[in-house]
């Protein structure tokens, strides 16, 4: 159920797992599986969640309205009737810019204090 | 490796995993247990083709690691959602056991008062914290009231039925005035005093909810 009267900052810090859920969303509907591959391959293999970390999150994004359970397939024919389909909604996407923003701000100060550049000031 | 020891792997990973689901909350069982199951089938099948046995081993380290974290979590999440949904009704017949005993044991007129008290406070405290039920919970306190009767037949001193009687009525009339007295005074001070105060509460909930 979605839940426009929250403001999407309310939301925020989004912890890792559940904003990127939100990106791999970001790029069309997806089921669990194909979700875990999207995180896997977005990140280089660097995160792989597992099946509890996915469903606990998907649970609470779609208690908060961020994702919804959609019932028609992108091809009924070749896909296993079982796998349940998620997808983005307008407020999840709010909260995803909101946090993108959040964290393009923290590398924006981050480059201000010659973090990015090279530690060399530090040695 | 042989093709039948890879299978027998498979086969033996997924029955222990799909032992290890029925660990989690059955409400979160229901809801997502098969698609876990699914998940972590086809997870089994790509570590296995792409690095045998050894991949399979890899991927249960992660699964183990994965599940007994998100285990506790969801079990101290459901935990705190049941002890604050169910404290304020299984606290309410033991206030009207406490009243109700105070009231019918005590000679002088100071029973009758905390009797009162206990009934309208703890009814109207549980009605500002908790609106939603307030009225039934006050019920809940005059069912704690015949309790007293249990004891009295143990220790041997019954009063009469009418004793019991009226104060359970007297335990009712003052446990709905405290309760809608809390339920109230808590929405007028929620709605014109704390307003900005749960801005920053929700601030704050609405970031740590997501903590994993």
């Amino acid at each position: 159920m979605e839940r426009h009267a929250d403001k999407p900052e309310s939301l925020l810090p989004l912890p890792a797992a559940a904003f990127h859920i939100l990106l791999a969303l970001a790029g069309g509907e997806r089921h669990g599986y194909g979700i875990m591959q999207e995180v896997a391959r977005m990140t280089a293999g660097k995160l792989r969640l597992g099946p509890a970390t996915l469903y606990r999150s998907i649970h609470r994004l779609l208690t908060d309205g961020l994702i919804i359970e959609v019932d028609e397939r992108p091809d009924p024919t070749l896909d296993d009737e079982r796998r349940h389909y998620y997808r983005l909604t307008l407020f999840g996407a709010q909260v995803a810019a909101a946090e993108a923003q959040r964290l393009a701000h923290l590398v924006r100060l981050a480059q201000a204090r010659q973090l990015l550049g090279g530690l060399e000031q530090y040695s | 490796m042989k093709l039948s020891h890879l299978r027998l792997a498979l086969i033996l990973s997924d029955r222990v995993y799909q032992g290890l689901v029925c660990l989690f909350p059955s409400a979160f069982r229901r809801m997502y247990g098969p698609q876990m199951t699914r998940m972590f089938r086809q997870c089994c099948r790509e570590a296995i083709q792409h690095h045998g046995l050894k991949g399979l081993t890899r991927l249960w380290l992660h699964i183990l690691a994965d599940f007994t974290v998100n285990l506790v979590l969801e079990w101290s999440a459901t935990l705190h959602k049941q002890a604050r949904d169910y404290w304020p009704s299984l606290l309410s017949p033991l206030v009207g056991l406490l009243a109700g005993y105070a009231y019918l044991h005590t000679e002088n007129g100071q029973g009758l008062t905390l009797f009162l008290l206990l009934c309208v406070m703890c009814a109207g405290l549980l009605g500002y914290l908790q609106p939603k039920g307030a009225w039934e919970r006050a019920l809940l306190i005059v069912a704690g009231v015949p309790f007293v009767r249990f004891i009295d037949i143990i220790m041997n001193y019954p009063l009469p039925c009418h004793t019991y009687l009226f104060a359970m009525f007297l335990a009712g009339v003052s446990a709905l005035v405290g309760a809608s007295s809390g339920v109230g005074l808590g929405t007028i001070i929620r709605r014109f005093f704390m307003w900005p105060c749960c801005e920053v509460a929700w601030l704050n909930v609405g970031a740590n909810r997501y903590m994993t």
